[in-house]
């Protein structure tokens, strides 16, 4: 057990040393844009994690990711706030919106649930389109939002985000933070009624557990993060319009968890990781780029139900005993 | 029964079960310190009754007094805390955490974390084959260890009253026998039990008193042993 963790352990420091140095090694704006797609998609896909592991799904993921970009875009252009407030302050309104619609629907069991994250990711897309146009901007979005201020850190020229470079290191910082953050609660006392929860409701009320409060909870956290996710977008990529964060962004987000294994932590980092780069291959074929998605979907849930998670441990597992046998 | 002795009393509750009225207006009492138990054939409604006393299935009509409070309104979580404890049947484990965790979830309530460890060893005590498991998943153990676990995870909420839903269900006659010591043992440790049960004979031998219940209400009642000799139970329940 020791030796595996070991093995995981060197794969994680080496991934993340691998992360740090990539501006070194490209200085292609093209590359780092995947990759900072690429960490925005871990963020939501490992906070839409926290709302599974008590058992149930969003479809409004993305929807809480609009909420957080539009709050910090405007926080930012119109009350000239710096970027460093706005972004905390986009994750507290994606929270308190979860809490307010958490707390009213999250009694509704499975599909019922489900349904009413679709409907409300569908309300905020058309409330972004077509209500208040001099404040949302309409179909077209917010254009020229404008990247974070610059800030000073010790030992270290002040760090002004003027290429895609700082833009990436931020984004990485914030991907680190926030798989941290939840990695501690999923080991927590929280994390350990989550689970009992996803289990079974009627055994964890048995103990008295208020299963409630927990699932409101959870589902706050997880917006809150998808929230954190919006601002770093917004402030990333300058412009920020409805149709980034439709009922499709939301489904590709619950895909990353699932085709990366639910049931592990690492499984929808992974699967965020895999997929994001896995479309930007296919990109290249235009309009074939879903049907080719589809068909890497159905082959991974045909013969790895469990995630790429179990391939990759599978993988581990062989390289171990590889090892073993060279040292016999 | 003298008002102080009794622990538990339901007056004429009601519930419904999917829509259907599956307890007709019980009337139960407990008295403290004994065992008591609710045996009755299939779609009885003894679950039922187990479930309004544990507040997961609110009761529609009537009363349950639990010691001086009233206790038909309260949510699961309050009568936890004041000492209702329940094993439901079906699943009674949380399959994926491991035996340790599955007994620390039981003391979820309890702020008193010291005591934990002692009480955690008077698990241990009437389950010794546990200890070796302590680490393992709960769902890998076999069915009698699930049960042991399941009551286990009870007493770690430290209860006055434990319901237990089938605690013989699916285990082998001699398996039977050693939970049926298991629980004459926690009750002479003063805890109070309502123990629901298909095996009837093993239940009235247990308990203290019993009530039938046959589709929704109480046809019968009396101390176990008389029960056990009425020539109806004999002919329904104990297989003549």
């Amino acid at each position: 057990m020791n030796r595996k963790h070991y093995t995981k352990n060197f794969i994680i420091l080496g991934t993340i040393a691998f992360l740090l140095i990539i501006p070194l090694l490209s200085s292609d704006p093209y590359h780092l844009q995947v990759l900072m797609v690429l960490l925005l998609n871990i963020i939501l896909a490992i906070s839409l994690w926290v709302i599974m592991t008590v058992g149930q799904l969003s479809l409004a993921h993305a929807a809480f990711m609009a909420v957080g970009a539009y709050t910090s875009a405007l926080l930012v252009m119109k009350l000239g706030l710096p970027f460093w407030l706005a972004m905390p302050a986009s994750g507290i309104m994606a929270a308190i919106l979860a809490l307010v619609i958490g707390s009213i629907t999250l009694r509704l069991k499975g599909a019922y649930f489900l349904l009413v994250t679709f409907a409300f990711g569908e309300i905020v897309i058309l409330i972004f389109s077509n209500f208040w146009e001099s404040l949302f901007g309409g179909v077209s979005g917010l254009i020229g939002v404008p990247p974070p201020d610059p800030i000073s850190i010790p030992f270290i020229p002040q760090v002004r985000f003027v290429s895609k470079v700082p833009l990436y290191y931020l984004a990485l910082s914030l991907t680190l933070i926030t798989v941290l953050t939840i990695y501690r609660l999923k080991n927590s006392r929280l994390g350990l009624t989550f689970g009992a929860l996803k289990e079974g409701d009627l055994l964890a009320e048995c103990i008295g557990i208020d299963i409630m409060k927990y699932k409101v909870m959870a589902f706050t956290v997880g917006c809150f993060f998808a929230g954190i996710a919006g601002s770093l977008y917004a402030h990333s990529f300058v412009v920020v319009t409805p149709i980034d964060f439709s009922f499709y962004h939301s489904v590709y987000i619950l895909i990353y968890v699932v085709v990366g294994g639910e049931s592990s932590f690492l499984g929808p980092i992974l699967g965020a990781s895999v997929l994001t780069l896995f479309s930007e291959i296919l990109r290249k074929f235009g309009h074939y780029e879903s049907i080719g998605y589809g068909i890497a979907l159905i082959l991974v849930m045909l013969f790895l139900p469990s995630g790429i998670i179990s391939l990759l441990e599978r993988i581990i597992v062989k390289v171990q005993e590889l090892f073993k046998r060279i040292k016999g | 029964m003298e008002e102080n002795k009794i622990l538990l009393k339901t007056k004429d509750i009601r519930v419904r079960y999917n829509k259907v009225e599956a307890i007709k207006g019980v009337s139960l009492e407990v008295a403290k310190g004994s065992i008591v138990t609710l045996i009755g054939s299939n779609g009885a409604g003894k679950s039922t009754v187990l479930k309004a006393l544990s507040g997961l299935n609110p009761i529609v009509s009537g009363e349950i007094w639990f010691l001086n409070h009233r206790i038909d309104s309260l949510l699961p979580q309050d009568i936890v805390k004041l000492g209702i404890s329940h094993v439901p049947e079906g699943k009674r484990l949380f399959s994926r955490m491991t035996v340790l965790e599955n007994l620390k979830m039981g003391a979820y309530i309890r702020k008193d974390k010291e005591e934990l460890k002692k009480d955690m060893d008077e698990v241990f005590h009437y389950f010794p084959k546990l200890k070796a498991r302590i680490n393992q998943a709960a769902g890998t153990l076999s069915g009698g260890e699930q049960q042991m676990v399941a009551i286990g995870r009870a007493l770690m909420a430290e209860p006055k009253l434990l319901l237990l839903d089938e605690p013989s269900l699916g285990l082998s006659p001699l398996l039977v026998l050693e939970v049926a010591k298991i629980i004459r043992e926690i009750n002479k440790k003063g805890v109070s039990i309502i123990l629901v049960e298909q095996n009837a004979k093993m239940a009235l031998q247990l308990a203290h008193f019993g009530y039938v219940l046959e589709t929704g209400k109480v046809a019968l009642d009396g101390i176990a042993d008389s029960l056990l000799n009425n020539t109806h139970v004999r002919d329904a329940y104990l297989g003549g």
